[in-house]
């Protein structure tokens, strides 16, 4: 009875992953078919600017204009690759679009600004509002990316396509001039479904694959034995809560309201969490492996975790030191 | 840059390759489409995303019968045709490793028919094709099997329910009655509201003594004259739900006894509401819904099996 049970809540876990995710795949492949068919690569090299360093920090942004979801993002930014967009600036427009775009900007506002009954359940805690909460997350996931993006232009310096799976590696110049003859609308539109289709089924299997194993993580633990066990150390609890991002695998317009549960816990951890999963999870790094070369993909996770537990162990004494010395009004008023 | 591979591909291999494609997409596509129709999303997720499903499943479709009609045109064209299509998408294969297994045995008997003779028709060695770029491991039978298996879960009807509400509620109660309030009015309250009702004095104010209503499914607490209550919040989908729970307990004066073998079970129960303090967290209240049998209203009809009720998540 017990394990019909688990097993039926395990598939339900995983369902709902998988078809929840499924349309952001949709939307990415089929934009990723466009992509391929329809931008001439000479357009993306005008466009341009030629400074690494302001391409990065433009692609940090970009999910403000083009928002995505981290699931959507990886067909497209494949087809972007091959394009010839630099590997550090489609870097940074992967690990920061999920966090930065109009959408998860207001789930994570609207999963925190009706927290505030839920400060007598956890005293001992400073609570952060829910615009400092969003603009915490932002902020950093913004340099969080940056920073990445910029180890990542480094490494592409020294290993150059040996970093990208054979089809994100972007295409030798004379294959524009094949793109560049005539052809029927129909020819596009059957080249277009044919790239969507190929890159859906691609990324599904790995979507499949990853919402197992999250629903099968899910099923042996819960929240609350995480915000049990990092109550009382807060350091500790950043590393617990990023652990925890990596395993749950949530989306990023889920994960805010998920994190705003955490009532007991402080600040820091759960920004750690908030910036952390949307940049790396399970489900991203078996999607990951569809563009990036292990080398690569390794480069990433190390550079980003760090990052994490740096900036969320510094906002966290900030935090600390801004809520009992220096505005002791701001745990009531935040 | 023109290609140079010549592997022994089966020549129909392509359109195999296309047909399974178009065969999964459109089955993945359809289901979505299903979900939304059969109401079976309201289990897996908030209501505003089942547009979206909708949606994105019918897009897929879309797609589908596109590249479908794309693939049967194509299976007709002469050869000259063929092979400059078969040049265009090459040239986006460059850096691939051809050497690695593209091992074509499916057993998609009709689609391999289709394509084989087609295939034959042209005798051409048409093993790659548009679509099909990067062949470390692209079509090997193993992702066939991942990607059937939502399918096959679609078929076998599952999932069909909300959660299953598993384990024991531990949560430590002051048994002491205290002093008993009935307010003798009811309140509309769900879980999430009386979790939060135990936060504030004024609050706890508020709800103390009046009756409240409240489903969920029956799991074990720790007194043989309690359980608890349980029911999931969705934040966003059921993966990220959340177990709400609920302290029932009996009047201590009650001679009745709750019944057994309730575990997992929906039920309805109404009682008082009332607060008290936690054992296990010091200076702090949790909410008790007291069972206060009379003769007029026996214990029977305050704890009530129900069925699963059609949306068995708080949203």
């Amino acid at each position: 009875m017990d394990t019909q049970a688990i097993v039926k809540n395990f598939l339900l876990s995983f369902t709902s992953t998988l078809y929840q995710a499924m349309p952001f795949v949709v939307v990415g492949a089929i934009i990723a078919g466009i992509l391929e068919e329809m931008v001439p690569q000479r357009l993306v090299a005008r466009f341009l600017p030629k400074s690494r360093v302001v391409s990065i920090l433009i692609g940090g942004l970009l999910g403000l204009v083009f928002p995505m979801c981290e699931c959507g993002i990886i067909p497209v930014m494949r087809r972007l690759l091959r394009k010839g967009f630099p590997l550090s600036s489609c870097t940074a427009y992967l690990l920061a679009g999920p966090i930065i775009n109009p959408i998860v900007i207001l789930t994570t506002l609207a999963a925190f600004s009706n927290r505030t009954s839920d400060v007598g359940a956890a005293r001992d805690v400073h609570p952060m509002g829910a615009t400092l909460m969003t603009l915490m997350r932002v902020g950093l996931g913004y340099l969080v990316a940056v920073g990445t993006s910029l180890v990542v232009e480094w490494q592409w310096r020294r290993h150059g396509t040996k970093l990208l799976t054979p089809l994100a590696m972007p295409r030798p110049q004379d294959a524009d001039d094949e793109d560049n003859q005539p052809r029927s609308a129909w020819q596009r539109l059957s080249n277009i479904t044919s790239t969507a289709l190929h890159d859906f089924v691609d990324i599904m299997v790995f979507l499949i694959l990853g919402s197992l194993m999250v629903s099968l993580v899910g099923v042996f633990f819960s929240s609350e034995d995480i915000a049990q066990a990092g109550n009382a150390r807060p350091l500790f609890a950043i590393v617990l809560m990023m652990g925890f991002a990596l395993v749950i695998s949530l989306c990023s317009e889920a994960d805010a309201f998920v994190a705003a549960n955490f009532t007991t816990l402080a600040p820091a951890p759960k920004i750690a969490f908030l910036v952390l999963g949307p940049m790396m999870d399970i489900k991203l790094y078996l999607m990951y492996t569809r563009v990036f070369r292990p080398r690569l993909i390794w480069t990433i996770i190390g550079v980003v975790l760090l990052q994490v537990l740096i900036y969320s162990s510094i906002t966290h004494y900030v935090w600390e030191y801004y809520a009992t010395t220096v505005a002791p009004a701001a745990a009531v008023t935040p | 840059m023109a290609h140079s591979h010549d592997h022994d591909h089966d020549p129909g291999a392509y359109y195999v390759e296309q047909l399974c494609m178009i065969g999964i997409c459109g089955a993945l596509g359809g289901i979505a489409v299903m979900l939304y129709v059969r109401g079976i999303l309201t289990l897996l997720m908030i209501s505003i995303y089942h547009v979206p499903v909708l949606a994105g499943g019918a897009l897929l479709l879309g797609v589908v019968v596109l590249r479908a009609i794309a693939v049967w045109f194509a299976a007709g064209k002469p050869k000259a045709e063929i092979a400059h299509e078969e040049a265009y998408h090459h040239l986006h294969d460059l850096g691939h490793d051809h050497g690695e297994t593209c091992d074509h045995d499916h057993d998609h008997d009709h689609a391999h028919g289709h394509g084989h003779d087609h295939g034959h028709g042209h005798g051409h060695g048409h093993g790659h094709g548009d679509g099909h770029d990067d062949h470390d491991h692209a079509w090997a039978p193993w992702r066939y099997v991942i990607l059937l298996l939502p399918v096959v879960l679609y078929f076998l009807n599952l999932p069909s329910e909300g959660f299953a509400a598993i384990g024991k509620l531990d949560t430590q109660v002051d048994e002491a009655t205290g002093p008993l309030r009935d307010k003798k009015e009811t309140v509309e309250a769900g879980f999430l509201e009386l979790e939060r009702a135990s936060y504030t004095e004024e609050s706890r104010e508020f709800y103390e003594g009046k009756t409240v209503t409240l489903e969920g499914q029956y799991v074990p607490h720790t007194t043989e004259r309690s359980f608890g209550l349980t029911r999931y919040k969705m934040n966003c989908c059921a993966a990220d739900a959340i177990p709400l729970s609920a302290i029932i307990m009996l009047d201590p004066q009650a001679e009745e006894k709750l019944p057994q073998g309730l575990n997992g079970k929906w039920v309805r129960v109404s009682g008082l509401v009332q607060f008290r303090p936690r054992t296990d967290r010091p200076g702090t209240f949790v909410t008790v819904v007291l069972l206060r049998p009379t003769k007029e209203q026996p214990l029977a009809e305050m704890v009530k099996i129900i069925p699963q009720p059609p949306n068995p998540f708080i949203n």
